[in-house]
């Protein structure tokens, strides 16, 4: 016991250091360290957007203030409402972004642990686990979406359910097939032979090796789920209006295109944005977690 | 009196296939004692490899199964453990040094890493995490690789040193047994020369013993004391170096393989290679499998499946010649 307890600390000081090498790897690097920063500051909009600026700003409708161009009291002018454009982009973070982190994490977590079972185990239960895949990749993405919300009920529980299992199964297919190449190669059996146990094998032989491309198939996809989000709440089945959604407020603004073009604009080219962001992110995490690629 | 450590007998293993399985191993006897090494000689898909793995319970779950036969080390059958039985042998009592250093090695964990992994699978000495790393410090210099290097990657290896990495990974447990499957086919002749002295050093050091899988009989003249013939699945001949590589009884395979080889002191235009290819597991040819192949092929060879006929005690030769004494001629 007492060695157990007398072990603990070194481990812990390795594994921050590792976390400190990737953080410094990507500083490094002027593009990815703007895109990290770029990121930070994301993610604390979404967690003090209340006080940056307040939400009923965004939800009141304003007659006189409609497609109000941006000005000194509203830096991103007003939507066809009458909304201030600015607190519905900050509020609209905590709608988009973080749904579209939150159903790539599941899906990825989701896709990585049902990969690894049926990349390592193989046999019946690889067999279940894939047939039941290929049975949801016959329907389209949008479509099995779409029809999950509609049975479900709108909501955000039920759009990240929906969006979940209508991803999952393709991304459980794409992540079998690279575990099952690194699964064939000599390291694993041999530590098979080394006597470690089939959990350890996996987060700690298997994880490891494709994980790089776990990241970067991660953040590619966050824009693409926050597209996904914003076509169901575009049709009235993801965020409920008056709450604010980047694809939402994008797909309104059209009809305004010629009168307010930034309730266009501005919504775009935060989403552009956000999406370089991540997949230059992503791809800088690739070369900074895999050691091939460090030079020395 | 030699104490035998690893007796396997009547081993048969298959692999599951359309219609009828495939018979990868059939019927295969011999023992190691402490401190020997066998050498396990044949041409490629004789089944060596999976004898090699089913000694540590690695062969595919999915698709291989065995039929028969058992695997007793140190007088425990390995085929009736359950799976975390069976692990609590490998890499601790019996390890593996693999084929290929390039593959067998994790690409994105440090080698001392890698080397420690057995140690703290298998903890039985309870040692702390800073005792395993001075195991882990001295394997290392152990094996001829410096210890300031194990925080870095395979990738930072040659393949010469890449084998001594997974030398390192297998001896770092103190096994009993080394299974050692062609652990130098992938390196160039130099570095083979001296992973194979570094390999015969340490057995000598630690008294362990060794089943080394090869097809090479040059490696098996310097490292091997005894040397089993496989072919097809079956052990054709099972003798000491000595019997193997000199005398008349022999297999006409083994007289085959041993004239496939260079000879520094005869003048040879042309090496002898054996005729033909040896028959895939799944049409295997009725009664002896090398007939086809063979030189000395008689009426009976065609039939029945030759038994093993004794020269002397631990000497035998599975073959119809070999029926009467002396009976075969040149």
């Amino acid at each position: 016991m007492n060695e157990r307890l007398k072990s603990r600390p070194p481990v812990k000081r390795r594994r921050r250091s590792t976390a400190l090498r990737v953080l410094k790897e990507l500083m490094k690097n002027p593009l990815s360290a703007v895109c990290l920063l770029f990121v930070v500051f994301l993610v604390l909009v979404i967690i003090f957007a209340d006080k940056i600026v307040p939400y009923e700003l965004g939800i009141k409708m304003n007659g006189s203030a409609r497609l109000l161009e941006p000005c000194a009291e509203h830096i991103f002018g007003c939507d066809n409402l009458g909304r201030d454009m600015f607190s519905r982009m900050v509020h609209g973070t905590r709608n988009s972004l973080s749904m579209g982190i939150g159903v790539t994490a599941v899906v990825m977590v989701a896709g990585t642990v049902l990969g690894a079972i049926c990349a390592y185990y193989g046999g019946v239960l690889d067999m279940v686990i894939m047939r039941i895949c290929d049975l949801f990749l016959c329907i389209p993405g949008i479509l099995m979406a779409l029809a999950l919300v509609a049975a479900l009920g709108p909501g955000r529980k039920n759009l990240l359910i929906a969006i979940g299992i209508s991803s999952i199964p393709g991304v459980t297919r794409q992540f079998r097939a690279l575990m099952l190449n690194v699964i064939s190669n000599d390291y694993i059996t041999a530590a098979r032979a080394a006597g470690a146990r089939d959990g350890y094998i996996i987060i700690r032989h298997v994880l490891p090796n494709v994980m790089a491309y776990i990241v970067l198939t991660a953040t590619s996809s966050i824009s693409g789920m926050i597209m996904q989000i914003s076509g169901l709440s575009y049709i009235g089945m993801g965020i409920q209006h008056p709450e604010p959604e980047w694809g939402a407020m994008l797909s309104d603004a059209r009809t305004f295109m010629a009168d307010g073009p930034h309730l266009m604009i501005i919504p775009a080219v935060t989403i552009l944005l956000v999406s370089l962001a991540f997949n230059l992110l992503g791809d800088a995490l690739r070369d900074a977690l895999d050691p091939r690629l460090k030079g020395e | 009196m030699k104490q035998e450590l690893l007796k396997v007998t009547d081993l048969h293993i298959s692999f599951k296939a359309k219609g009828e399985p495939v018979r990868a191993v059939t019927g295969v006897t011999f023992s190691v004692s402490k401190g020997e090494t066998l050498g396990i000689v044949g041409e490629s898909g004789a089944g060596k490899s999976v004898l090699g793995l089913s000694l540590m319970g690695l062969l595919p779950e999915n698709t291989a199964y065995i039929p028969g036969g058992s695997i007793e080390f140190d007088g425990t059958d390995l085929l009736k453990l359950n799976k975390k039985q069976i692990r609590a042998f490998r890499g601790d009592r019996i390890s593996m040094i693999f084929q290929d250093p390039m593959t067998s090695l994790n690409p994105v964990m440090t080698v001392g890493d890698q080397i420690i992994e057995a140690l703290r699978y298998h903890n039985k000495e309870h040692l702390s995490k800073r005792e395993m790393e001075q195991r882990v410090d001295e394997v290392m210099e152990l094996v001829g690789i410096p210890a300031h290097r194990k925080k870095e990657y395979p990738h930072q290896f040659s393949g010469g040193m890449r084998q001594r990495v997974v030398i390192a990974i297998a001896l770092v447990c103190n096994p009993e047994l080394l299974i050692a499957d062609e652990p130098t086919t992938a390196l160039d002749v130099t570095i083979q020369a001296q992973v194979l002295a570094i390999i015969r050093q340490l057995q000598k050091q630690l008294g362990t013993s060794m089943v080394l899988i090869t097809h090479d009989l040059g490696i098996v003249a310097k490292m091997c004391d005894r040397v089993a013939i496989m072919y097809a699945g079956e052990m054709v001949e099972q003798g000491t170096i000595e019997d193997i590589l000199t005398g008349d009884f022999h297999h006409p395979y083994t007289l085959g393989l041993l004239g496939s080889i260079p000879n520094l002191e005869e003048d040879t235009d042309r090496l002898k290679p054996i005729p033909g290819l040896m028959p895939p597991p799944n049409a295997l040819p009725e009664g002896c499998r090398f007939h086809p192949r063979c030189a000395h092929c008689m009426e009976i060879c065609k039939h029945k499946a030759p038994e093993q006929h004794y020269e002397h005690d631990g000497h035998y030769v599975a073959c119809h010649l070999f029926a009467k004494e002396g009976q075969r001629d040149e």
